[in-house]
């Protein structure tokens, strides 16, 4: 579904991803793990469009489709959804009519047509479960003056109404209480389907206890430096990254 | 029609105000605007120069010759659209300046209320006791004041119902001189709705000017909605005396007018006073608005706080000047003031300049000034959910301004203003 080919990506001059190739099929979860700065939100940004980054090389294909050539919500209408690390708040504009808005706005370009309101309402209805989603939040302005878990909680409830191909997590579960992370991980596995893919970004091998993954990256300095199974995360949680450094001069060393 | 000067000008349309005031020609307003006409011939025309008009040119005002018009009508299908949903609010009509009572809804009045159209309704000596005989605008509304609105509050008196005073402006060239006067004395509580419109894009003056005394524990909340033609010019000065206890609450909103120039001026003259002053502008195109506005804390143990925000795009210029004096005498005064402003264009201009002065040692006083463009980051989140550029802008300024618009706690005039927002701004939600 996802083939990214040696992207390179610079910001304000600065190389920070050199690099990465990744191939994610349908149905697969995977996990990006490193150590901070390591270029992970860099990733997740590239991916969504983010025009602060400059694409030195590489390609990034959605089935088949080039997204580079995508403005950002082209992506999104073409199903990759960022769950953003530091959700945004907008005063002023409800939460369900931002996401009845952005729902119909995919819908148009995919030709579908538009929800009214009566029938955005009941489809939020059937959502709001997944993530035991709370209709005050939803009657609120945008994440204004959510807590931090709220406002993660919030993310993964408009990934469940866009129902998108590609999701990326960037660190959801930061923020999230033991009982919230429970429930929003939850939220993820019962979205996980045999057409849809995630890119879970983490550092805490606990969220992974609930969305396990198929495979587990290591993000080291712009590249991917180590890549395995779900084992991995466990023997990440265990040594740390000074490990795979290790391992890395030995290997350069060697 | 410009090779007339000025004041030869302002003559002839004075004697034309005579004609027509059939009798009334002794009268105490009569007088005044008799005085002002006097002072007015001899002020010299603002000009760059003026401190007071730096930012904001004012010759086209010099160089045109608008004309008091008189009466026009206008239908009650075409008022619509300037009435607030879902409200009785008690509301005068005036078009062209003139009241029109068969649009206005004035309704039955609580004991105490006294509301007119008449200026000679005002009661004594206060008319005019608020504005400075060297202000040259001032000066022009009152030589020219024919009808405006009255409204008195006497002592223990509430006026829960708001008094909305719609001014349509509908023919080229009209000058229009409305004068509101609003006493509340002691004890007393009213809300009062401003709003200037027009009903196509005729270049006319609208120079108003609002005087409002807010007695002993008394409070006036006062919304100002500004959206005249984009070829129109506005200038309005709105005085304000507050006495102890006093708590007056306005909220300036400006969308309209090719220049637009407000001077919002609060004195508090008893101790515990508030007032909190929130402005809000949204300009494009070739227009111009200024926003002057100045907070005396004469006296100590007042509190005032001052939002002002504003979106300038295209070639759309901005003024802020905020000045608070804090005297010698106004100990534990605290005084907060905040202007903002989104520029989205390389060619929209803001000059702001809060201007603070203390004279008190006592005092919690701080103000800031922020000019900058829409947050990138913001703009990212919406693109990722779908929204394409325009409208994630479009967006985020609504967001920007709805935080004043409500702040208003009048449902229907948000309703109204939100939906003027959609409007400008070329979205629907
Ligand atoms: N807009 C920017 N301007 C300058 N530097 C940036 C910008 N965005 C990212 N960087 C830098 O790029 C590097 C990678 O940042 P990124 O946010 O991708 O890290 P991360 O792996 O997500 O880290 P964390 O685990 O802390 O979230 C960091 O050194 C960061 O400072
Ligand atoms: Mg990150």
């Amino acid at each position: 579904m996802l083939v990214i080919k040696d992207l390179h990506a610079a910001v304000n001059g600065r190389e920070i991803l050199k690099g990465i190739n990744l191939t994610i099929n349908k149905g697969e979860v995977h996990a990006i793990m490193g150590p901070n700065g390591s270029g992970k939100s860099t990733l997740a940004s590239v991916i969504a469009g983010k025009e602060d980054y400059e694409v030195l090389s590489g390609e990034i294909l959605l089935d088949g489709k080039n997204l580079l050539d995508l403005a950002p919500e082209d992506r999104a209408r073409e199903g990759v959804f960022l769950a953003f690390q530091y959700p945004i708040e907008i005063p002023g504009v409800s939460n369900t009519n931002l996401l009845k808005n952005a729902l119909n706005e995919i819908r148009k370009y995919k030709g579908q047509e538009q929800l009214d309101t009566m029938e955005f309402l009941k489809l939020v209805k059937s959502k709001m479960p997944i993530v035991e989603m709370q209709q005050n939040l939803l009657s609120r302005s945008v994440n204004e003056g959510f807590s931090g878990g709220e406002k993660k909680r919030n993310e993964i409830f408009q990934m469940a109404v866009l129902e998108p191909k590609l999701a990326i997590l960037d660190e959801t579960d930061s923020g999230l209480d033991i009982d919230a992370l429970r429930i929003v991980a939850g939220g993820v596995q019962k979205l996980r389907s045999n057409d849809n893919a995630f890119i879970v970004v983490t550092h805490y091998q606990r969220l992974l206890n609930y969305i396990v993954p198929d495979f587990v990256h290591v993000l080291s300095a712009g590249k991917i430096v180590k890549s395995g199974t779900k084992e991995l995360a466990l023997e990440l949680e265990e040594r740390g990254y000074d490990w795979i450094k290790q391992h890395e001069t030995e290997f350069v060393a060697g | 029609m410009n090779n007339i000067d000025i004041k030869e000008w302002y003559k002839s349309e004075f004697a034309n105000l005579e004609k027509n005031l059939n009798g009334e020609s002794s009268s105490e307003v009569h007088l005044q605007r008799k005085y002002s006409l006097e002072k007015l011939l001899a002020l010299p025309f603002p000009t760059l120069k003026d401190e007071d008009w730096r930012y904001t040119d004012v010759s086209s005002l010099n160089d045109k010759r608008f004309s008091a018009t008189g009466k026009a009508k206008i239908s009650k299908e075409a008022l619509r659209k300037y009435l607030f949903k879902k409200s009785e609010y008690i509301t005068l009509v005036y078009v062209n300046g003139l009241f029109d009572e068969k649009n206005s809804q004035l309704g039955s009045l609580p004991e105490g209320v006294t509301l007119s159209h008449s200026l000679s309704a005002a009661s004594g000596k206060t008319l005019g006791s608020t504005l400075d005989t060297a202000n040259y605008f001032s000066m022009l509304n009152s030589a020219f004041m024919n009808q405006g609105t009255v409204l008195q509050l006497k002592k223990n008196t509430v006026l829960e119902t708001p008094v909305y005073i719609l001014h349509v402006t509908t023919t080229e060239n009209a000058a229009i001189y409305p004068r509101n006067y609003i006493m509340l004395e002691d004890n007393s509580q009213a809300t009062v709705i401003e709003n200037y419109v027009r009903t196509s894009d005729a270049e006319y003056f609208t120079n108003s000017v609002t005087e409002i005394f807010v007695g002993e524990n008394s409070q006036l909340t006062h919304v100002r909605i500004q959206d005249e033609s984009l070829n129109a010019y506005f200038v309005n000065n709105t005085q304000v005396r507050q006495k102890q206890n006093a708590v007056y609450t306005s909220y300036n909103i400006s969308f309209g007018s090719r220049l637009s120039r407000t001077d919002l001026q609060t004195h508090f003259e008893g101790q515990n006073g508030e007032s909190h002053l929130y402005g809000l502008y949204i300009a494009g195109g070739e227009q111009l608005v200024d926003n002057h506005t100045m907070i005396d804390h004469a006296v100590p143990n007042c509190q005032s706080n001052e939002v002002y925000k504003g979106v300038l795009a295209g070639n759309a210029r901005g003024v802020f000047n905020g000045k608070v004096l804090v005297r010698p005498d106004a100990q534990k005064t605290a005084a907060f003031q905040q202007n903002k402003n989104i520029l989205l264009s390389e060619t929209a201009l803001v000059d702001t300049k809060p201007q603070l002065e203390i004279f008190a040692d006592d005092v919690k006083c701080s103000h800031g000034a922020t000019v900058g463009q829409l947050d990138e980051n913001a703009l990212f989140y919406l693109r990722s959910r779908g929204f394409g550029k325009d409208l994630a802008r479009s967006i985020l300024i609504f967001a920007f301004a709805e935080d004043v618009v409500r702040s208003i706690k009048l449902a229907p005039v948000v309703e109204y203003l939100e939906g003027k927002l959609n409007e400008k701004l070329n979205f629907n939600f």
